[in-house]
């Protein structure tokens, strides 16, 4: 169903901004998100050679992951990262790039150096109860309740009264 | 005529939510993101470890006992059409119709399980719930990747959980999507205010194409926001409860719409049917558009002649690589794609009649 792109061509976030260029008779038309470094580089005229974020050229300085030659620069633009080596050389710019995206939860920005990760581990089977989807129905039916939303309270109780009647594992959505 | 399609009958001849419960939830997309310790991400792999990790992964899963007879289709394999017949089958908001040798896709036959190999991450493992048993699904995927994890080292960082070429992606490496129909809050112009009240900085709402402003088929995506600080439980939990909110909202409206016997509403629904039974040339995105009102339709009893499983199916069937599949065609040309496709289903709406008075 995709038939245009719906995320940034350089980064992954929402397209905010079409870039069309005229050049002679050709136009091209890039699409990026609002804060799209390539954005900075198209409007002040800086053009970015070809492979520039992939690997440190000679006498070129600068952070780099030793293991796979990911530079920081290719990092802060977007790209992918090369091994799981980089995420100890960039720690601290890829926490920084999260708080500010919120890409992590606001109770964990605080964790200076600390476990960011708290969920599975490895060799760790993690089996969540079936007793979850009651759980969240029955949050849902409070929410609503507190808000005196009497319609959508009744349908949240047809819910949660199917579900124990059923059992869990045969209830619906 | 197209190329033939190189993937096995079960995925061709069921669709993920032809038999789903819900009139307003469809589907649930659970995606799990790993990689291997002792390789560089794909991004800087070398073409001899692209083959390496395929053998690797494939034989693991193929191996897997909570896999139904599972298969593995090389990707230099299968044709463009193949792909986007996967894309399509397993709900993809990423496309991967340029995957090359190296990489892979394992699937079993119970048509809801994809597994990725070396498409952005080594590994994405994928599942489809349409029965409404999210711990069940969930439960599944998990005991897929345990039971790899067994042999399998993992890249993991105490920090950073499990580590994955998008750094937005890594912790849990789990992305949960559940897909919501919800065309009365679209056309009631109530579903940005019903987001702002029903979710929080937990959950992401979008489309199959992108923002919420242009939502195909009105079909809501609610996914969890972060992967990074948060359990699985809390992820599956964060978004059952936005979904059933929204759910409830929508039901709510419903159910005011049909009492009211709104007109607005009606005009809507008679103005789809009529669009999809008279129509001869139909884009992807108005026949999804027409189909969702005709769903609501049925849903407000003023459609008859056709199940919901039925248009649930037609909301598959009338996008491109599957509309190929059915008509024998390739359809690279977008209006011979857009006459079958109207074709296709004003044979479908032969049985459908307006119950509005």
């Amino acid at each position: 169903m995709a038939e245009r792109p719906v995320e940034c061509s350089h980064c992954k976030r929402p397209i905010q901004v079409i870039y069309k260029e005229l050049v002679g008779d050709t136009i091209t038309c890039t699409e990026m998100c609002a804060e799209c470094p390539l954005l900075e580089q198209r409007l002040h005229g800086q053009v970015r050679t070809e492979g520039s974020s992939e690997s440190l050229k000679e006498g070129e300085t600068g952070l780099c992951c030793g293991n796979c030659r990911t530079t920081l620069e290719s990092v802060q633009t977007g790209n992918p990262l090369g091994c799981s080596e980089c995420y100890a050389v960039f720690a601290d710019v890829l926490v920084a790039e999260m708080i500010d995206a919120e890409l992590i939860p606001k109770s964990m920005t605080a964790r200076k150096n600390q476990p960011l990760h708290i969920g599975k581990a490895p060799h760790i089977s993690l089996s969540i109860p079936s007793s979850s989807r009651l759980t969240a129905l029955n949050e849902a039916l409070n929410e609503a309740l507190k808000k005196e939303n009497y319609e959508q309270a009744a349908w949240l109780r047809d819910q949660i009264k199917e579900l124990q009647e059923k059992g869990p594992d045969d209830g619906k959505a | 005529m197209t190329e033939k399609l190189n993937l096995p009958p079960f995925l061709v001849d069921h669709t993920p939510w032809e038999s789903g419960p819900n009139p307003i939830w469809l589907a649930t997309a659970f995606t799990l993101h790993r990689n291997l310790a002792r390789y560089h991400f794909p991004s800087k792999l070398s073409p001899s470890d692209f083959k390496q990790i395929l053998s690797i992964l494939s034989e693991k899963l193929l191996a897997s006992p909570t896999l139904k007879q599972p298969t593995c289709l090389k990707a230099e394999e299968l044709n463009p059409h193949d792909k986007e017949f996967l894309y399509e089958h397993f709900l993809c908001t990423d496309g991967f119709q340029n995957s090359l040798g190296g990489q892979g896709f394992v699937v079993d036959t119970s048509g809801t399980f994809l597994g990725l190999i070396n498409i952005e991450d080594h590994l994405l493992l994928k599942l489809i719930d349409s029965q409404g048993t999210w711990e069940s699904a969930w439960n599944k995927l998990n005991q897929v990747e345990t039971t790899l994890g067994e042999s399998i080292e993992f890249a993991f960082s105490p920090r950073f959980g499990y580590l994955t070429s998008e750094p937005n992606v890594c912790g849990t490496g789990l992305i949960t999507q559940a897909y919501l129909h919800v065309p009365a809050l679209v056309h009631t112009g109530q579903l940005q205010e019903a987001l702002v009240k029903q979710t929080d900085d937990n959950i992401l709402t979008h489309g199959m194409e992108g923002t919420i402003d242009d939502l195909a088929g009105d079909l809501l995506i609610v996914s969890n926001s972060f992967t990074l600080g948060q359990t699985e439980e809390n992820i599956l939990q964060s978004v059952q409860l936005a979904s059933m909110k929204i759910m409830a909202l929508e039901k709510a409206l419903r159910t005011r719409l049909k009492s009211e016997n709104n007109l607005d509403m009606k005009d809507h629904v008679s103005r789809s049917y009529g669009l999809l039974l008279h129509s001869y040339q139909l884009q992807t995105k108005e026949t999804l558009a027409a189909l969702s009102l005709l769903k609501l339709g049925l849903d407000l009893g003023w459609i008859e002649g056709v199940t919901d499983g039925t248009l649930n199916t037609l909301f598959f069937k009338c996008r491109r690589a599957h509309l190929a599949e059915i008509v024998g065609a390739s359809l690279i040309d977008p209006h011979e794609a857009a006459s079958k496709r109207s074709d296709f289903i004003r044979k479908q709406m032969e049985k459908i009649h307006l119950k509005i008075n």
